[in-house]
């Protein structure tokens, strides 16, 4: 269990930095959390769909051969960016 | 282990790629792919891995149906002919997440003991291949998909490998596909061809000339 999460943060590591500062420009222009959480849904729907295209699915390939599927390995991704995110606006609201 | 996959239709922008596909590969055996370029081998090895959805596809093990994507049954690996390791992932990361031996990686290849921490895109392109080749085969896994292997290899590599090959073949069912048809020929004990969207079985060196694949008189 925890190889399939350490797996998955390999993923995740690379939209780290974008993520990061996408919340923190959010926050300066004091958008609400509720909002950011939403544009950050829809972000991920179209991250989703470019790896879903047929001719980026290779790049999953590496996932797959550990026996990740796609809603895992997408929606566990999408929940380290849901903590990233909420570790932000905390971090700002005790500033 | 057997694997067999049958009735595959695959149609891309409109064009059929492959139908009346049908390939057996058995534990203890090397079933060998070739095909011209762009004749559909790499397509069909995703279809089988499961990362490609065909529009028809039957895939049986041990005679049942499998009909979920057979990646998710975390009993097959599958070689791209792209690398296979995210660029920033250290090799010693990989041999854990793959549970492959190490130490008997590095008593093949001693070479590379300095590359325990050394990133994936660090590495040149034969380098890289070898060590995806060997992760994969020792990889805990009962199917094995091989998309051009050799590639990159130098022969001594290509050597190593072969025999590596041929040890692993008798606990695992081997697909392998590769450019270098002499080395599928010397290693497959099944082999088809994928020839005008369809798959033949081949009983020898003849029947490539036949189709065409080879020149006749190349043996």
């Amino acid at each position: 269990m925890f190889r399939k999460f350490k797996v998955i943060f390999i993923f995740y590591k690379g939209y780290i930095i974008p993520s990061l500062l996408l919340n923190l420009i959010m926050i300066f222009l004091e958008i609400v959390p509720a909002v950011i959480i939403i544009y950050k849904i829809f972000l991920a729907t179209l991250v989703i769909f470019w790896y879903l295209r047929p001719s980026k699915s290779d790049k999953l390939i590496f996932y797959y051969n550990l026996g990740l599927k796609n809603r895992s390995l997408f929606g566990i991704a999408f929940i380290y960016d849901l903590i990233l995110t909420a570790a932000c606006l905390y971090i700002i609201s005790i500033i | 282990m057997k694997l067999e996959i049958d009735n595959v239709e695959l149609n891309y922008s409109g064009k059929k790629i492959l139908s009346g596909i049908y390939l057996k590969a058995e534990k203890g055996q090397i079933t060998g792919l070739l095909g011209s370029n762009g004749c559909g081998k790499s397509s069909l090895l995703k279809i089988i891995f499961g990362s490609l959805k065909p529009k028809n596809k039957l895939i049986k093990i041990n005679n049942n149906p499998f009909l979920k994507r057979l990646y998710t049954s975390k009993k097959i690996k599958y070689l791209p002919q792209h690398p296979l390791f995210p660029k920033d992932l250290k090799i010693r990361q990989a041999f854990l997440l793959f549970e492959a031996e190490w130490e008997m990686f590095i008593s093949a290849f001693p070479e590379f003991k300095k590359h325990s921490e050394v990133r994936f895109g660090k590495l040149s392109g034969g380098e890289r291949r070898l060590t995806e080749i060997f992760l994969v085969m020792n990889s805990y896994s009962e199917i094995i998909l091989l998309d051009e292997p050799f590639t990159h290899l130098s022969p001594l590599y290509i050597e190593i490998i072969t025999d590596l090959l041929q040890k692993e073949k008798h606990q695992k069912t081997i697909i392998l596909t590769d450019h270098l048809y002499r080395h599928v020929l010397d290693l497959a004990d099944n082999l088809y061809l994928i020839k005008d969207r369809h798959s033949h079985l081949i009983k020898g060196p003849t029947d490539l000339e036949k189709y065409n694949y080879i020149a006749a008189n190349s043996f």
